[in-house]
């Protein structure tokens, strides 16, 4: 298995993101998906748990995304890059969500973090105080986050969390690369309010 | 200072982001140098995204699955065989060095074994899962173009009826047309025949009262 998988590394590792999803247009091919889906699924999951605030919706969605991704494999046009297709599929998955939550009169904000979907932080070495602490400290962020309307926090968790350009994240979210940087001052605004505590803290 | 003309904040964030470039990225650098207004501003939203940095990168507890059967497997050979390398430096120390390479390749043996059940395990679910989310694909495709063939089927029969109505309309609107000709026909005829008659009668009075008038007076 390891030699077989060495014996592959190389035409993996030359193939694009953009050419793996022509082949699973063209060709329904099942091993450039699987690299799409191994290649993505982390930032995928990301944005959704910071859409969200919640690990299992987070997950469930990402899966949703990718199945949908294969479902309209032949609406994919090469000239575009497959990260902006994905991006918009997922992000739409999370705006769905977030809208059946808001009819149910639901908030990710409630509820401890085993009912949200446990969100487990990777630990380093740091001992028992310090480490809730620092639980602590995310757990405000990640309830800042939430505070901060969508349209402003797409664009952070993209710029901030995913590296995205200012560029891209105008192409992802069809609006001009002007108005993106007008929310990312907004969200950063209302964001340094909201965390002014944490800045304190340091 | 006040009079300086300050960048615009979408500019600055910009900045910050690190996608200024060239003459503007210089620029803007020279600015927040001497605009206390401004650094104080590029600070404030520095000091932001350090906080933000404190939410790390989360795993999902729920997706953890049990410990797979062969590494439980594998864990406790490995458990077993060190539990017995301990009781044989009591037990056996003479032979310490012997005891300890035979549970050595028994060790590495089973460990072995462990790895390529766990190696074909993983392999076999990520299969499964490729498999299981192109069968959820398909499936939801079937459903969509399900839904799509009756929906155009009902479009289909809508637009069928839509026809026979129009027809039907500009069949009865040609009759109502025809009719009406027909009695504006019948009009005419008997207003023709009236006056024709009136004619007649004016016509004999006219004879009668010629026939008066030229009758011989003996």
């Amino acid at each position: 298995m390891v030699s077989s998988l060495f014996s592959r590394l190389p035409s993996l590792l030359t193939v694009t993101d953009e050419q793996a999803m022509w082949r699973v247009k063209m060709d329904d091919d099942p091993q450039a998906f699987a690299r799409l889906v191994q290649r993505w699924q982390g930032p995928i999951q990301r944005l959704c748990i910071k859409m969200l605030g919640d690990a299992h919706r987070a997950e469930d969605l990402t899966q949703e995304a990718f199945t949908r991704v294969f479902a309209r494999r032949k609406d994919y046009e090469p000239a575009g890059r497959f990260s902006t297709f994905l991006w918009r599929i997922a992000l739409n998955l999370c705006y769905d969500e977030l809208r059946k939550i808001k009819r149910r009169g639901e908030s990710s904000l409630e509820g401890n973090a085993d009912e949200r979907g446990e969100i487990e932080f990777v630990a380093d070495i740091a001992g028992p105080d310090l480490q809730v602490v620092r639980e602590e400290r995310a757990e405000h962020v990640r309830r800042a986050l939430l505070q901060v309307s969508e349209p402003y926090r797409v664009v952070v968790i993209l710029r901030h969390y995913e590296g995205l350009k200012f560029r891209e994240i105008g192409e992802v979210l069809d609006i001009p690369e002007g108005t993106v940087k007008s929310r990312m001052v907004e969200a950063l605004n209302q964001l340094s309010r909201l965390l002014k505590p944490l800045m304190n803290d340091e | 200072m006040s009079d300086m003309k300050h960048p615009a904040p979408e500019e600055l964030v910009s900045w910050v982001y690190g996608e200024a470039i060239g003459r503007a990225k210089r620029e803007l650098q020279a600015h927040v140098n001497e605009c206390a207004a401004c650094r104080a501003q590029v600070d404030l939203w520095r000091a932001t995204t350090d906080v933000l940095e404190d939410l790390p990168a989360p795993v999902a507890r729920r997706r953890w699955t049990p410990v797979s059967a062969p590494l439980q497997r594998a864990a406790a050979a490995a458990l077993f065989v060190a539990l017995g390398i301990v009781l044989g430096r009591f037990a056996f120390s003479t032979d310490e060095a012997k005891l300890r390479a035979a549970l050595q390749a028994q060790m590495q043996e089973q460990i072995a074994t462990a790895k390529e059940q766990i190696a074909r395990e993983f392999q076999q679910r990520h299969d499964e899962s490729v498999g299981q989310i192109a069968a959820a694909a398909e499936a939801q495709m079937a459903l969509s173009n399900q839904k799509l063939a009756e929906e155009f089927t009902l479009a289909l029969q809508q637009a069928r009826a839509a026809d026979r109505a129009d027809y039907l309309g500009a069949l009865r609107e040609l009759g109502a047309k025809h009719d009406a000709e027909v009695a504006a026909l019948k009009k005419g005829i008997e207003t023709v025949v009236a006056l024709a008659d009136y004619g007649f009668e004016a016509t004999e009075q006219r004879f009668a009262q010629l026939a008066a008038q030229t009758a011989p007076t003996e």
